[in-house]
């Protein structure tokens, strides 16, 4: 629904530029997100 | 004003395309000058491994940030030492950079404990006048691409060796296979995200992920049963897709490393990893025939009946079925065997041969480990003795010795003060009460001087440098030369570029009438602080060890240094004539020049030595 709207909002307003932007910054926080440790993370590494 | 324009004027095509390009860009012009601004107002920091040392600007240091490239929550990155070494390397300097996780480093001893720094000890013994330099860049609960990324960097520096000790970690080591489960162990991401890392821009966005995170976070009062319940998706059974792809990422990572300084001609030594075999049951145990508790127990009843080599076979296998893989598959031990052959001038320190040949029967257990992979103080003296080995086997170290130390000199000397020793073993208790050993909890004993100082460095009441100066005029105080050589040696160590603590060293030594390694320390601080007092005194030690060539040395200095230049002059002619007549001896003892000698000494004032020759 969000995106829909957000999407008909860059159409309508027409801020494609936007688009490549906004692309950047989520394949980046995926990035992070993706190679981020496990909870158990803090847990084993105080044991080496 | 701007629509009015497009569309009283209409834009080509070709231009249209060539904004569009522009906006396509955009974004990473925006990414630029956010990183720039961020740079220029000082947020974040650089990570690269080695930066210019604040207290003396010839030297590089080990960046305390360094190891955030390889942890996902910066909060969770750790510190690793800070040895100093000079930007541009000295003439007649033996430098060696050592690469690892936590024991590589010495945990739980740290200071000391560590096999670099019983290296250091034992090469100083034997090649007093040698600038060695070894320098740990080892890390806490890292791997095989920490292992590779600092290969890279420490290249740059000429090494005359490379030491590797790791493995154990590779899979929840920061990075590892079985610690970033969304990425499936993708090399591809983790190497991407090691370096983006560094941009100021990542650490500003990884900033703010964790700033809410830990909003959220309520993970102070984690239980053991969610404990265990997490562990359970850790699990890494024999076999299986994920336990392939960490010997696969070892594999790769340590190869690239051991390319990246083939290449430039710099030797490399990895040892073999060595694992608690017979005193370790299986972390997490899958149930029924032929699981890891089995072949435990089946190891454990084979050791009863003294059949060895049958409990080795099947305590090895409990370890290979272990579901929470903490202990490093044997298939590391065989790639680490295979990399000499595919890189040339990579050599192996069989540290696991050494630490069998050192257990009863040769099955590794409490005898030198202290639970299931960190080797107590024994087992880091041989770990020392498993590069030792290797350094010397392959003529590593061109210098010539001046005398040999071996590991039975090391056991007797071991330069670890009791309160490290202590306060390791408090460490070890503290972790195996914790999951995944969750051992019963018990009171520590805290009854000694050493044992309460060694718990206040625990609690973090005092840290490591005051107890050393809390211990020094303790010991002196009670005339306790043994342990107070012991605490001299340990800052000689650690800080082995001032004179102070060798002459402090020096001057325990001298009490303890170990002449030889008196003269030794003081020389060395001679060497890095060359004065007329430690002259006069190593003239003074060398005379009475009946070795006038080296008391001439240090005579020489005090006669061009001295405004009575006369009176030293005068010794200087006695002690050349001694040097003269000992010559003399050595080819033919019969003649008088005994006797002469004895008169020298005596005109002097040695009679100790004067009576050698009578």
């Amino acid at each position: 629904m969000f995106f829909k709207e957000f999407w008909a909002f860059i159409r309508t307003r027409k801020k494609y530029w936007l688009v490549p932007l906004i692309l950047l910054l989520l394949l980046m926080g995926l990035l992070i997100f993706a190679t981020s440790g496990s909870a158990l993370a803090p847990f084993i590494y105080s044991l080496f | 004003m701007n629509s009015d324009q497009s569309q009283t004027k209409p834009v080509s095509k070709k231009k249209q395309w060539l904004f569009r390009c522009i906006a396509a860009y955009l974004p990473l012009l925006f990414i630029v000058l956010l990183e720039i601004i961020l740079r220029v107002a000082g947020y974040g920091h650089s990570m690269q491994l080695f930066i210019t040392d604040t207290d003396n600007e010839e030297y590089l240091v080990m960046n305390r940030f360094a190891s955030e490239r390889f942890f996902s929550n910066p909060e969770n990155a750790t510190r690793g030492n800070a040895e100093r070494f000079k930007k541009e390397k000295t003439p007649g300097t033996f430098r060696v950079f050592v690469l690892g996780e936590s024991t590589t480093i010495g945990y739980p001893y740290m200071h000391n404990g560590s096999f670099h720094r019983l290296l250091q000890y034992r090469l100083l013994h034997e090649y007093p006048s040698l600038n060695t330099e070894i320098i740990n860049v080892s890390l806490t609960a890292v791997n095989s691409y920490t292992v590779k990324e600092f290969a890279k960097e420490v290249a740059v520096y000429s090494p005359d060796v490379v030491m590797i000790y790791s493995g154990h970690n590779e899979y929840y080591g920061a990075c590892g296979v079985g610690s970033t489960s969304r990425t499936a162990g993708s090399a591809f991401m983790i190497n991407l995200m090691i370096h983006l890392r560094e941009l100021r821009v990542m650490q500003l966005i990884s900033n703010g992920i964790h700033s809410l995170k830990r909003h959220d976070a309520k993970n102070d009062e984690i239980d053991v049963t969610l404990m265990e319940r997490m562990a359970k998706e850790q699990q890494i059974p024999y076999q299986s897709p994920l336990y392939k792809k960490g010997i696969e990422q070892f594999n790769r990572n340590m190869g690239e490393a051991c390319e990246v300084l083939s290449k430039k001609n710099i030797p490399v030594i990895i040892g073999t990893l060595v694992s608690n075999e017979k005193d370790l049951a299986p972390f997490i145990n899958a149930s029924g025939e032929g699981s890891a508790n089995d072949a435990f127990k089946k190891g454990n009843e084979a050791h009863q009946h003294g059949d060895y080599s049958k409990a080795k076979k099947y305590y090895r296998l409990a370890k290979e079925l272990d579901l929470l893989r903490f202990r490093a598959p044997d298939t590391l031990n065989s790639i680490i065997q295979e990399l000499p052959v595919k890189y040339a001038g990579v050599y192996v320190a069989d540290a696991e041969k050494i630490f069998q040949q050192h257990s009863p029967y040769g099955v590794i257990g409490n005898e030198t480990l202290l639970e299931h992979v960190h080797p107590n103080l024994t087992g880091y003296a041989l770990l020392c003795e498993a590069f030792y080995v290797a350094l010397k086997q392959h003529q590593l170290l061109k210098a010539s010795p001046s005398q040999t130390f071996t590991l039975d000199n090391l056991f007797a000397a071991m330069p670890v003060t009791k309160v490290d020793s202590i306060k390791g073993a408090y460490e070890i208790a503290a972790l195996k009460m914790r999951w995944p050993f969750n051992q019963p909890k018990q009171q520590l004993q805290v009854n000694t001087f050493e044992e309460r100082l060694a718990s206040d460095m625990l609690t973090g009441k005092v840290t490591w440098n005051q107890t050393l100066d809390t211990l020094l005029p303790y010991y002196e105080q009670k005339n306790d030369y043994v342990n107070a050589l012991k605490v001299a040696e340990t800052a000689m160590l650690e800080y082995p570029n001032d004179a102070t603590f060798y002459v402090f060293a020096g001057k325990y030594s001298q009490l303890l009438s170990k002449t030889s390694q008196a003269a030794l320390y003081l020389h060395k601080a001679f060497q890095l602080q060359p004065s007329g007092e430690l002259a006069k005194e190593l003239t003074n030690m060398h005379l009475q060890s009946d070795e006038p060539e080296l008391a001439l040395y240090y005579l020489n200095y005090n006669i061009s240094h001295s405004l009575s230049k006369k009176a030293l002059m005068n010794i200087q002619q006695v002690i050349q004539q001694v040097c003269s007549l000992k010559k003399a001896f050595a080819k033919d003892a019969s003649k008088n020049s005994g006797s002469q000698i004895a008169m020298l000494y005596r005109q002097l004032g040695y009679e100790t030595v004067a009576k050698k020759y009578q």
